[in-house]
């Protein structure tokens, strides 16, 4: 298949399609055919998703199924709610269409299995995005592929998203988890440890190439009032092993707009046979103390409370805090565009559907480990 | 006072507080020179000392390791809910990083201490918790 591919947008306005979308339609190898959805969508959903359409200049195709008809739709990128992620993967794959999806990649281990069985049988590409084509994630797989450390053997991951409204009024207990959660993002609240351990938890298989065989998990409300209201954790830790023996742990959480002068701790530490090595993604740095202007939160969108997405963040005008310059932070070319090579060149994504449900079976056994206090064996029984 | 009883006290200072709030979560490892053999008592050292991080009481520990190198590490849970990833390292070349999260914000320690530390003689349930492969509570 050569270019131009036509791409369609799944799910709009308020979803990370605002990143993924403008990188796409700045590809020149993809021409963006239109947003669209499920047709039973909320009306809230559909004016989100209709405002993106008009901001990118495309058609609102109110009718997933239709336009999943369409002959000129060789790429859906799809950023539905994580309730109908899956399913709405698996109706972009059964219609041949090669998938660019969100992650982490459904909200329900038998539809990310479902997804990589469809994604097989129709021989489409398929990539869920990461993190691992960021400068400091390429560094630590050039130390570990270097052999300087020697055989890894172990490997720990903190990352933290320095966003949203820190309150007093969260108690201070430990937080009562639910064995199988089913609702992860609502308008001003996402589970974090789904969000953003999926990040580490796809980051420590492409460095070890090894399958993750127990979970322990602890997730927690620290932070916001939203959180805990929607009984969804703000901060999650897990301890892993891996085969051969290799262990590994993670914090991720999310933990408030002035917690960090960057985007929020960010580290991997690799410890091998022969040496260990601490990589911290905002090293090397600038660091700029001046009486120039202060750095200040946002005002609080009522759309979007705790600035999950780009487009009120682009409202309040949040400019990078200006403690820290950090050189080379972000990847040369954007992830969506790094999809496209594969679906020119026909050959599979490094993180592919398959890899993105191994991250949601660890997920979910983090969940169960949370809720019973115990370890959790994978894989999980289906 | 030895280094870990200072770096508690420099952590928990009232000026530490008031900038970060209450402290909820740490993200903790020392590479240290001490013999691999010592690893789990380092490491019930450390765990003794992040207590006074939270002023919390340590509910259960979970241990992972060791990996040959003889690094260990423990996710280590609070009666009052706060956790801790504390690992150690046998090193030659020290080096002390220690994230402190407060729900206010965060306080980084980061150092390279000429310090030998001395093991926990009661390595509890960090000991069991290696041994058994399952997360142990307190007593």
């Amino acid at each position: 298949m050569a270019p131009p591919y036509g791409v369609l947008l799944v799910t709009g306005g308020n979803t990370h399609q605002e990143n993924y979308g403008l990188s796409l339609a700045e590809d020149p190898r993809c021409r963006v055919v239109g947003v669209t959805d499920e047709a039973d969508v909320s009306p809230r959903r559909a004016a989100l998703n209709r405002r993106l359409a008009e901001e990118m200049h495309v058609p609102y195709m109110p009718d997933l199924a239709e336009a999943l008809r369409r002959d000129d739709v060789a790429i859906c990128s799809i950023c539905t709610e994580h309730d109908r992620q899956g399913r709405v993967s698996i109706a972009c794959a059964a219609a041949g269409k090669h998938v660019y999806l969100d992650k982490p990649l459904a909200g329900s281990l038998a539809e990310a299995d479902r997804l990589v069985d469809v994604v097989r049988v129709r021989g489409v590409q398929s990539q869920m995005f990461t993190q691992i084509g960021f400068p400091y994630a390429q560094r630590a797989r050039a130390v570990v592929e270097s052999g300087r450390l020697g055989e890894l053997r172990a490997i720990h991951c903190d990352l933290m998203f320095a966003k949203g409204w820190a309150s007093d009024a969260v108690p201070r207990r430990p937080r009562k988890e639910t064995e199988q959660p089913s609702s992860f993002l609502v308008p001003d609240a996402k589970r974090e440890l789904f969000n953003i351990a999926v990040y580490s938890l796809t980051l420590i298989r492409w460095l070890t190439g090894r399958e993750i065989v127990s979970v322990y998990a602890t997730t927690s409300n620290y932070f916001f009032e939203e959180n805990l209201r929607r009984d969804f954790e703000d901060f999650g830790m897990m301890a892993l092993t891996l085969e051969t023996g290799i262990t590994a742990t993670i914090t991720a959480g999310r933990i408030g707009w002035m917690s960090h002068p960057g985007a929020g701790p960010n580290v991997i530490h690799l410890q091998g046979e022969r040496g260990s090595m601490r990589l911290d993604s905002y090293r090397p740095r600038l660091e700029i103390q001046s009486d120039g202007p202060e750095w200040r939160r946002p005002v609080r969108d009522p759309e979007d409370p705790m600035g999950f997405w780009r487009s009120s963040q682009v409202r309040a005008g949040i400019q990078p805090r200006p403690e820290w310059a950090v050189p080379g932070f972000l990847p040369a070319r954007p992830d969506a565009s790094l999809f496209v090579d594969c679906v020119e060149r026909g050959k599979p994504a490094e993180v592919t559907a398959f890899d993105g449900a191994k991250a949601v079976e660890a997920l979910f056994a983090g969940y169960r480990s949370a809720a019973t206090g115990e370890v959790v064996r994978l894989p999980l029984p289906r | 006072m030895n280094y870990l009883e200072d770096l508690a006290g420099w952590l928990s200072q009232e000026a530490v507080r008031r900038r970060i709030g209450r402290p909820v979560a740490a993200r903790a490892s020392f590479a240290l020179p001490f013999d691999a053999g010592d690893a789990t008592g380092i490491l019930a050292a450390v765990a003794a000392s992040a207590q006074k991080w939270f002023d919390a009481v340590p509910r259960r520990a979970y241990a992972l390791g060791p990996v040959p190198s003889g690094a260990l590490h423990a996710l280590v849970e609070f009666a009052t809910g706060e956790t801790a990833l504390l690992g150690v390292e046998p090193c030659e070349q020290p080096a002390v990083h220690v994230l402190l999260i407060g729900n206010h914000g965060t306080v980084e320690w980061t150092d390279a201490p000429d310090f030998r530390p001395v093991a926990s003689l009661s390595p509890g349930p960090i000991a069991e918790s290696l041994r058994t492969g399952a997360p142990v509570d307190y007593r």
